[in-house]
């Protein structure tokens, strides 16, 4: 579902990714550690094929994200360090605006929103896990088959395991850990 | 993937409340300019008033594409290419725009003036295409800070007034002489903002 070879990302000169590689299949998870926030958000928004790889190659299912970026990104639920934190209507709205762009029926899409809501509201994430929560459920109810999680809270991309077992998952995190080599990515695979 | 679909679900996400609000303030400002504002003649009387309401309808036309928030991290998030986007935001930018010209063409409908203003010698084709070229243009400044997106919020004004030149000079069918220029300049300034989007790395 996910390929990552020897990826790197360069900007104004400075590596802000040293080359990492990494293979995933449907249903598998890994973590990718990072010196600090800016390697996080990094790494985890060119997992997303958000950013392209100034070296390497990043494919996602069948998809270059470089060369064929909107079919890579369909296939992928992004979910930002920040969380959603609008208002419930602007959540409803964002429903209906994922809906249009992902190209799904927008009443499937808000009741497969609600579930994943209601199943993670369930669950102590963090303090911060409600916007974190909402972010999830609008990411993973287009039916996406890659979860990329940015900086989330503890348990999250377990989470994403038991509500759709089938999706492979990334999260970011920072090391605590010391000392990682900067910049780096630790990939640690799911048990 | 349906691209109609997806276009029209941003240009609605850009058109929030606040953006209703504004183009309203728009709407009534030309509707009271194109009320107030005696047309240029031949002989030059009223263009400093024709000026003065294209400057504004420029300021509008920038300000409000200046609004519009195009690193909003779900759009490069979502499955779009970066020309689907710039069109989104294009028609999104236009349509914000507008609001000012539209408020003073129905005031020269009200008053009876609308047919001369819309002749080869009038000044409602160069307000249209000026104010549109301007909105165009300051998309691009809409990914940049700092220096570099006051340059081109200053440069899209500009081509914008460049563009209504040619009525201000007095110029035998002005409308006219700068409808080309704005087509050319307004094509190339939808696809420098597109390439500046597919090259856009949100990062922040």
């Amino acid at each position: 579902m996910l390929r990552v070879v020897a990826a790197r990302f360069v900007r104004e000169g400075r590596d802000l990714l040293a080359p990492f590689s990494l293979e995933l299949g449907a249903g598998e998870r890994a973590r990718l550690v990072q010196p600090d926030a800016l390697g996080a958000r990094v790494a985890a928004r060119l997992a997303a094929g958000i950013v392209k790889p100034t070296f390497g190659a990043v494919t996602i299912g069948d998809f270059d994200s470089r060369l064929q970026p909107a079919q890579a990104k369909r296939l992928v639920g992004f979910v930002p360090h920040g969380g959603f934190r609008g208002s419930e209507r602007a959540f409803a709205r964002e429903i209906g605006f994922r809906a249009d762009v992902w190209n799904v029926d927008v009443g499937a899409m808000t009741r497969a929103a609600g579930e994943i809501l209601t199943a993670l509201r369930t669950v102590p994430l963090s303090a911060t896990a409600d916007a974190y929560a909402r972010a999830m459920a609008l990411a993973l109810a287009p039916g996406v088959r890659l979860a990329v999680l940015e900086l989330p809270p503890e348990g999250a991309i377990e989470m994403v395991a038991t509500l759709r077992p089938g999706v492979a998952a990334v999260c970011t995190s920072i090391a605590t850990d010391r000392p990682v080599a900067a910049p780096g990515v630790l990939v640690r695979r799911a048990p | 993937m349906n691209g109609t679909r997806a276009t029209l679900a941003i240009v609605r996400r850009e058109m929030d409340a606040r953006w209703l609000v504004e183009r309203a303030a728009g709407l009534v400002t030309g509707l009271a300019a194109g009320l107030v504002f005696a047309g240029a003649n031949a002989a030059g009387n009223g263009a400093a008033e024709y000026s003065l309401l294209a400057a504004a309808a420029l300021w509008f036309a920038v300000s409000g594409t200046l609004g519009i928030d195009v690193r909003d991290g779900m759009y490069f998030a979502a499955p779009l290419y970066g020309r689907q986007l710039a069109r989104a935001h294009a028609l999104a930018a236009l349509a914000g725009a507008f609001a000012l010209p539209a408020g003073t063409i129905i005031a020269w409908a009200v008053r009876g003036t609308l047919g001369s203003e819309l002749a080869p010698g009038g000044f409602a084709l160069p307000l249209l295409y000026g104010v549109a070229l301007s909105a165009i243009i300051a998309l691009s400044a809409t990914p940049r800070t700092g220096a570099a997106r006051r340059f081109y919020a200053l440069g899209a004004w500009l081509a914008g007034a460049a563009a209504m030149s040619p009525y201000f000079l007095g110029l035998h069918d002005a409308a006219y002489v700068g409808l080309a220029p704005a087509l050319v300049a307004g094509f190339f300034g939808l696809r420098a903002f597109g390439e500046t989007l597919a090259r856009y790395d949100p990062i922040g």
